[in-house]
């Protein structure tokens, strides 16, 4: 049998004819109705994918740092040495005081004193966590300050746009810098030791793993989102919602699995934390007396 | 040379405060610093690295640190060195230029020291002329005399040079107001001296012993980085610098200049041994008197005003020389952290332009 190649051609019929006829001059021809063969380009305007595209940057970082336990990827950082033998607890307790000595001084004397510190420590920290520093601190510094630029401007005030700057500056570093240089486990470690209650640390525990589950359940649905979008989706607004409501229903659905789960393997609402690292009681006398230091400055210069 | 009269409790200082100089030559001295600030931007952002940028950045805080310190100069009074010869020399004069531009900057804005309109002026004597004559100087006695000996004169004949031309230019820039900008009564508008004045009260401190500060600096710094990383000197044969992008920072040198800016921050004290106010930023309350004048000048008393956080170096209620200290402490923490950041940005910028070709 010779191979002959059978030449389709595709021809439109009229549009009265709804069956397509055969051509009578060629039967091998396939012939396709001509609402088939009409051109439609279709060119889909430019959708602005800014939303699911951040959120799903922003929810992959996340997931990353909570995945690792919200332990430092980087190793060289003298700062983080300086703290690792002190106990959480005691950090915790010098971040609360430090906090209160800068806002109960009336003078801006020691805050100044605190701001040269927290600048050092911060010009000698590793680029990701100074970023990661500076971006909340200056942000929030700059909110404040334009918070009280009008009474700065009518009452004449403009000290207060400086104290504000400054003092706003120094709590958002200090508390960024602790949660970056200690992890959730020492962080749990160190609301137990200062007497937390329980169910706040429970709390904390669940709704970090929830993050960290339902941060995973997010990024599907956004990119199951980015998927079906084509185009300029005039309902973005209305598919934000769908997903969350998704999420929420996922969330409850997962607390009450959770919840009987622990149950079933005797959690009675306790947490007893032990742990099996050794701090440095000389570095944690060094750091309570500079607490201590830091108190009487906060006082001699009120 | 004429005659005048100068108290005994003034010092001298090259930083000229808002309202000495009129706005409109200040923003003409502005406008001259901005293709200036331009090319040296470029310069930087294309054939540097954030390593360099480093570099800059420790350059920056040492020339900051180096301007805290007042050494007495004839006459009662004080004055300081810029470091801006020796910055030039090691990374190059356009990378001074916006080394000095940041450390001027800063003390601008945190430290009151120096004026924000009188910030092109300041930029130019300081940041500009400077940096640029003394690299100039350095080269031409580098061209002509090729020994050990001879570039050890030629850096410090460069950082002598370049102080007094820049001395020079801030007496002329002082001394042309009350011929420029007077009032129909003959009363000078803003600063009050003539040149007749300036520029002897500028120049002999600077002649006599500003410059030979600088130029020993220069000599003595140039020296060590010379020993201890010759490959993060610029490069003036090539112009641009030898270093290699694999060329990793020496973690002594690294170590060393750490070391060099905390004992200069402790050190920094020192500079209020000699005592003595600044000549020429002198309060509205007491200009008469410090000025020897009967009049304040309307535009200082009705000029520009601006309060800085850190104003004159100083925290009331603490010692002189702790304010003093804490200052050189945040300036130098500010510097190091944009240069930091800096250098990431470059190196992100770059990164892009490579991705996009």
């Amino acid at each position: 049998m010779s191979s002959s190649h059978t030449s389709t051609v595709m021809r439109p019929v009229s549009e009265s004819c709804c069956i397509p006829a055969r051509c009578k001059a060629n039967d091998n021809d396939i012939v396709l109705p001509e609402w088939l063969t009409n051109r439609a380009p279709y060119v889909p305007d430019v959708g602005r994918k800014h939303f699911i595209q951040h959120n799903l940057l922003h929810f992959g970082r996340l997931l990353v740092r909570i995945k690792s336990g919200g332990h430092l990827e980087i190793n060289d950082d003298c700062i983080v040495r300086l703290f690792a033998d002190v106990h959480p607890g005691i950090r915790l307790i010098g971040l609360v005081v430090t906090i209160a000595c800068i806002n109960l001084t009336q003078n801006m004397l020691f805050s100044y004193v605190v701001f040269a510190v927290v600048l050092a420590a911060l010009a000698v920290r590793p680029m990701e966590d100074m970023v990661q520093v500076l971006k909340p601190s200056v942000t929030t510094a700059l909110l404040g300050v334009v918070l009280v630029l009008p009474s700065a401007m009518f009452a004449g005030q403009w000290s207060i746009m400086s104290r504000i700057g400054v003092r706003t500056f120094i709590v958002v570093s200090i508390t960024v810098s602790l949660s970056r240089s200690m992890s959730w486990n020492d962080l749990f470690s160190g609301l137990s030791w200062i007497k937390c209650p329980d169910v706040i640390i429970h709390m904390v525990d669940i709704t970090l793993q929830f993050i960290a589950i339902l941060g995973g359940s997010v990024i599907e649905l956004l990119e199951a989102l980015v998927v079906r979008s084509v185009g300029r989706d005039s309902k973005s607004l209305t598919s934000s919602g769908n997903l969350l409501g998704v999420v929420f229903l996922r969330s409850h659905r997962h607390a009450l699995e959770m919840s009987d789960a622990m149950i079933c393997r005797g959690f009675s609402g306790s947490y007893h934390m032990r742990s099996d690292k050794r701090y440095s009681i000389w570095k944690q006398a060094i750091y309570v007396a500079v607490g201590l230091v830091m108190i009487a400055m906060a006082v001699y210069l009120k | 040379m004429g005659q005048f009269m100068i108290d005994d409790t003034m010092t001298l200082a090259m930083h000229i405060p808002d309202n000495f100089i009129a706005p409109q030559f200040d923003a003409v001295l502005f406008a001259i610093m901005i293709p200036v600030w331009g090319i040296c931007m470029r310069t930087l952002i294309t054939h540097t690295d954030a390593k360099n940028i480093t570099t800059l950045g420790a350059g920056s805080a040492f020339s900051f640190l180096v301007m805290m310190f007042n050494v007495p100069v004839p006459g009662g009074t004080t004055a300081h060195a810029i470091g801006g010869a020796l910055i030039a020399i090691l990374i190059g004069p356009r990378n001074a230029c916006i080394a000095i531009s940041m450390a001027l900057l800063l003390q601008a804005l945190l430290f009151g020291d120096g004026g924000i309109i009188a910030y092109g002026a300041n930029c130019f004597n300081m940041a500009f002329v400077l940096p640029f004559s003394a690299y100039a100087v350095y080269r031409i006695i580098c061209g002509i005399v090729s020994s050990d000996w001879g570039e050890k004169v030629a850096r410090g004949l460069a950082g002598y040079v370049g102080v007094n031309l820049a001395a020079l230019c801030t007496a002329v820039e002082l001394g042309l107001q009350p011929v420029l900008y007077r009032t129909n009564s003959g009363q000078a508008l803003y600063f009050p001296y003539p040149m007749s004045i300036s520029i002897p009260a500028m120049m002999i401190p600077h002649l006599l012993v500003v410059g030979v500060i600088e130029a020993a600096i220069t000599v003595v710094v140039v020296e060590y980085v010379r020993r201890s990383a010759p490959e993060i000197v610029f490069d003036f044969d090539t112009n641009v610098y030898r270093r290699h992008m694999d060329v990793h920072w020496n973690g002594n040198i690294k170590r060393g200049i750490r070391i060099v800016l905390l004992c200069m921050v402790l050190l920094t004290p020192l500079g209020l041994l000699p005592g003595g106010g600044a000549w020429g930023e002198w309060s509205i309350d007491t200009f008469g008197q410090d000025a020897g004048l009967s009049y304040v000048p309307k535009g200082i008393a009705n000029g520009f005003s601006f309060h800085a956080l850190l104003a004159d170096y100083s925290l009331k209620g603490l010692p002189v020389a702790v304010g003093y200290v804490i200052s050189a402490v945040i300036g130098l923490s500010v510097l190091t952290i944009i240069f930091r950041l800096l250098g990431q940005l470059v190196m992100r910028t770059r990164r892009n332009r490579l991705n996009r070709e």
